[in-house]
């Protein structure tokens, strides 16, 4: 168990440094340097710049050095705001989206996992075909339908809640609703039919001859088997709640890191947006190794599958 | 004395969106104390679906249409959920062909074979569940019974699993048993084991034992009663003795003779051609007909009556009607 | 009873073996296809969806050609018009014409959607046949870097990708097809690996015709329902992906209309002018649950296992 963690860590890692080094070479390989503004600057400047952030080095070496930073979990200066580091705005700006997204996250689990529950149970019931339409629909809605649409109803027209910024929990109401849309239908139907496959399983139906009650056999045996695989697509979901974020942060004027990503593109901030993303691949990777630390230990059949390949 | 348990022309349908399936017809019998009783068919033709109706835990679809089911003179047929479940697991107890799926892979042996006795027996002491537990084990030959109980069923090979089944099942002490299919889905050597198992078992608690199969092979060592189901029918029924000295039904010859013995020369295994009918169809005739060899005018159209011999063997086919003589 | 028997007037006489109906088909037989467009039929949604879809190609294709407008005239004297006979969807903060914008919106969003997904699907079946095909090691390499790359969301990779390659409308269509090729390549890599297993690879085997050749040859027709199924799930979320980039400043540049882009203008606009969020918003969304409609109908018919 313990050697199955360290080695997921070790992979992990590597993958970081894949996308890192990828990262490098594609900010690198835009044609023009970072400094190419409208107007061009003064030469003594421009070198001067240069400098300052090692652009006169030959781009191996700046290459081994970036890597060394971000090794340092340090990502730089930013180009744009010459006095700021892709730290600070990490510090300043992440907490806001990391609650954004976390809020997002639980509503999503909170009310989809009863949700798919209630629809297996009900199976062409009402509630199911309820389930199914709502399900449906809002998988297909974009992030940034919703995200109006609901500003336009209860911000505009009924005036119940703010439109814009972050702090108070109505302002946070509206951009958890429209982030958490996807994911919660996504795990309602993956609930649901996860449930029926268990429902209609072998063991199931030996617990229901041994006497066990229906509410038992469904609370007790179904639910912990039917809960594994919508474990599993948690990390995916996670990524998808942060890159949604980036939309629907922006709609809101919300002042997190998806909000100073896309500031970063439209200033083509370029260590900004190396930075970012190499930040966000650590969260993505980092939330995946725990999502399968996590299923290791929920479920007995992998732990021991791996102490016996060791 | 009465029986133990009477099943009286019992229908159970599967209402599918081509139709009503007729997945057990009319299906009568009955079972005393301590008796074993083997229904023998091939796969669809309702022995499954029979010993869940007993159980009263028909699939999704299916629903007793008609019947009675008097296990110790009570109508398990119109007990409500409730009732049922506390019978299921005290007094009728069931294992199940596939031992690698019929444990839950997140619980451990032991908190499943708790389980039954907390349902059923609450009046006992933590103590004494785990003491029970660990002798039943052990009766159903089981090595290291304590470290078992702390074991995954991955952890464990099919012939362990199914003597996990067994002892769960053999718990609380049922008076019957329904084994489906148990030995099917295990290696040869394993099988042997699991029907001997079985029958030092039930001489041991006096358990009657429904076992559904469709290995003749299996029958022989451990059944007193034979019933051959096809098509949702029992066809015929007998002594085991009779079933295989006198066979009367031609599907049951059939079935004998697709039975390898070690004396046979070769091309003699002799399976049956075509295959069980599609219960969707209404029929008027014998439901064999199709696939018999002997198959005769009066097939088509009459469903055979059932024909009781002094001993109690019974069949349903016309050859046995007292007008009946060979025409070609 | 014996009475009863007596009446049917019992015939004991033996039914020739021909005569038996032994061997007869139940149920009337059906080609692959024909059997899928049966079930297609039955599926009302899957129809709906279709329908759809096909308005919107028209609506795409014809739009312009009806409208007197260009979607980059500006006409500062009527902006922000309400939709009316003459705008039939009103005009922008330009005053432009919404209807001919989002009739060329629908060209570019629909284009993207299906040139993208044209693009991921023909990447993902070459690496997935190329991978599954080598086999081994070769195999295990390739499926590690598509896990490698499945563990960031595309989204950032695809933001990455045009920075680096600039605001266009052929790098918005190459950026999103190259970036969503994964799953087709698992799809492609696993049916081949499940064919070089089949019996009549081995056949073909020992007679000496190549195995790539036989791959080729069976692959189409059994991949074929999971591929378009799986096609026609993703131009959905291509739509989705050119959409979003519209909101991050990438894509293509003004005044070049897609619906992302006018869905943007129309959040900044829509408290006033609501019709300007209403008109991208709905067609974007009924767009995409039409896709998603007909792609799970097209699985439901083409692929009853895995539905």
């Amino acid at each position: 168990m313990f050697k199955y963690i360290l080695k997921r860590i070790a992979l992990s890692i590597v993958i970081v440094f894949v996308i890192a080094t990828i990262t490098f070479f594609l900010c690198h390989a835009i044609p023009g340097g970072p400094f190419d503004r409208e107007k061009p600057l003064n030469p003594t400047i421009l070198e001067n710049l240069n400098k300052k952030y090692n652009l006169d080095k030959p781009l191996g070496e700046q290459y081994i050095d970036y890597m060394v930073d971000v090794a340092k979990l340090d990502l730089g200066p930013s180009y744009y705001y010459t006095n700021q580091t892709v730290n600070d705005f990490i510090e300043r700006c992440f907490p806001v989206s990391f609650l954004l997204g976390v809020c997002a996250m639980l509503v999503a689990v909170v009310l989809g996992i009863p949700a798919g529950i209630i629809s297996a149970l009900k199976q062409n019931g009402w509630q199911d075909n309820i389930l199914k339409i709502l399900t449906t629909i809002l998988v297909s809605l974009p992030n940034f339908v919703i995200a109006s649409g609901l500003m336009y109803i209860l911000g505009y027209k009924l005036e119940l809640l703010p439109v814009a910024l972050w702090g108070t929990p109505q302002q946070m109401i509206m951009p958890v609703l429209a982030l958490s849309a996807y994911p919660l239908s996504y795990i309602t139907k993956m609930m649901k039919s996860s449930m029926l496959e268990v429902m209609s399983s072998d063991y199931i139906r030996t617990a229901r001859s041994k006497g066990v009650s229906k509410f038992m056999v469904t609370y007790k045996h179904a639910l912990k088997n039917a809960i594994l695989p919508v474990i599993t697509v948690m990390g995916p979901m996670f990524a998808g709640i942060i890159t949604g974020s980036l939309v629907v942060e922006k709609i809101f004027a919300i002042p997190g890191l998806g909000q100073q990503f896309t500031e970063a593109i439209f200033n083509r901030d370029y260590t900004m947006i190396m930075g970012l993303t190499i930040f966000y691949s650590i969260l993505l990777i980092s939330s995946i190794l725990i999502v399968d630390i996590v299923y290791a230990i929920v479920d007995p059949r992998i732990k021991l599958g791996k102490e016996k390949v060791e | 004395m009465s029986k133990l348990l009477t099943v009286n022309e019992l229908c159970t349908s599967f209402f599918t969106k081509f139709g009503e399936v007729k997945a057990v017809d009319h299906v009568s019998f009955e079972l005393d104390k301590g008796e074993v009783l083997a229904i023998v068919g091939e796969s669809g033709s309702g022995k499954s679906v029979t010993s869940m109706s007993i159980m009263g835990l028909v699939a999704k679809g299916g629903k007793i249409i008609s019947g009675e089911i008097i296990f110790e003179d009570e109508d398990l047929a119109k007990k409500s959920e409730k009732e049922l479940s506390k019978i299921r697991g005290k007094e009728i107890a069931m294992i199940f062909q596939d031992p690698m799926t019929c444990l839950n892979p997140v619980f451990t042996i032991g908190n499943q074979m708790e389980e039954v006795l907390k349902i059923h027996q609450k009046q006992l002491s933590k103590k004494e569940r785990h003491a029970k537990m660990v002798e039943m084990l052990e009766k159903v030959g089981l090595a290291n019974p304590l470290e078992r109980l702390k074991q995954y069923p991955h952890e464990l090979s099919g012939g362990m699993r199914q003597r996990i089944m067994i002892a769960m099942s053999l718990l609380c002490n049922p008076k019957l048993l329904i084994a489906d299919e148990p030995t099917t889905a295990l290696d040869v050597t394993i099988q042997a084991q699991i029907v001997d198992l079985m029958r030092d078992l039930k001489d041991e608690f006096n358990t009657a034992i429904i076992l559904i199969t469709h290995d003749l092979g299996v029958v022989a060592g451990i059944a007193d009663k034979v019933a051959v189901m096809y098509a949702g029918e029992i066809v015929e029924e007998a002594k085991v003795d009779d079933l295989y000295y006198h066979p009367l039904h031609p599907y049951t010859w059939g079935l004998l003779k697709a039975l390898p013995r070690l004396d046979m020369k070769e091309n003699e295994l002799r399976p049956i051609p075509g295959s069980t009918p599609d219960l969707l169809l209404e029929r008027k005739g014998c439901p064999f007909f199709d696939r018999c060899e002997y198959a005769m005018e009066c097939c088509k159209e009459h469903r055979p009556d059932k024909f009781v011999k002094e001993n109690g063997h019974s069949v349903k086919c016309w050859r046995y009607h007292e007008d009946f003589k060979e025409v070609e | 009873m014996m009475d009863e028997v007596m009446k049917k007037e019992l015939s004991f006489k033996r039914v020739p073996k021909e005569d038996k109906e032994e061997e007869k088909i139940l149920r009337p037989s059906s080609t692959f296809l024909k059997d899928a467009w049966y079930r297609f039929k039955r599926n009302k949604l899957g129809l709906l969806g279709a329908v759809i879809i096909l308005l919107m190609l028209i609506f795409a294709i014809v739009g312009p050609m009806i409208s007197s407008y260009s979607y980059e005239t500006q006409d500062l004297n009527n902006i922000y018009a309400s939709p009316s006979l003459e705008h039939l969807m009103g005009t922008d903060n330009l005053g432009r014409d919404m209807f001919v914008r989002m009739a060329y919106g629908a060209r570019i969003s629909l284009s993207c959607g299906f040139v993208a997904s044209l693009i991921s699907v023909g990447i993902g079946v070459i690496y997935g046949a190329a991978s599954g095909y080598a086999g081994g090691r070769v195999d295990t390499i390739m499926m590690r870097i598509v896990d490698i790359i499945d563990s960031v969301p595309s989204m950032l990779y695809t933001i990455l990708l045009m920075v680096v390659l600039g605001n266009s409308l052929t790098n918005v269509f190459i950026v999103i097809g190259i970036t969503g090729w994964l799953g087709m390549a698992r799809l492609v890599r696993g049916q081949v690996l499940s064919l070089k297993q089949r019996e009549f690879v081995l056949a073909a085997k020992v007679s000496n015709v190549s195995n790539a050749k036989i791959i080729l040859k069976h692959l189409v027709p059994n991949a074929f329902g999971s591929i378009i199924v799986s096609m026609t799930l993703s131009i959905p979320s291509a739509i989705f992906l050119e959409a979003s980039l519209q909101f991050l400043g990438l894509g293509i540049s003004a005044p070049m209309p897609s619906w992302g882009g006018l869905a943007n203008e129309g959040i900044t606009a829509m408290r006033a002018y609501p019709y300007m969020l209403w008109f991208p918003a709905i067609f974007i969304s009924l767009t995409i649950l039409a896709f998603n409609f007909l792609g799970d109908a097209l699985r439901d018919a083409l692929d009853p296992k895995q539905g």
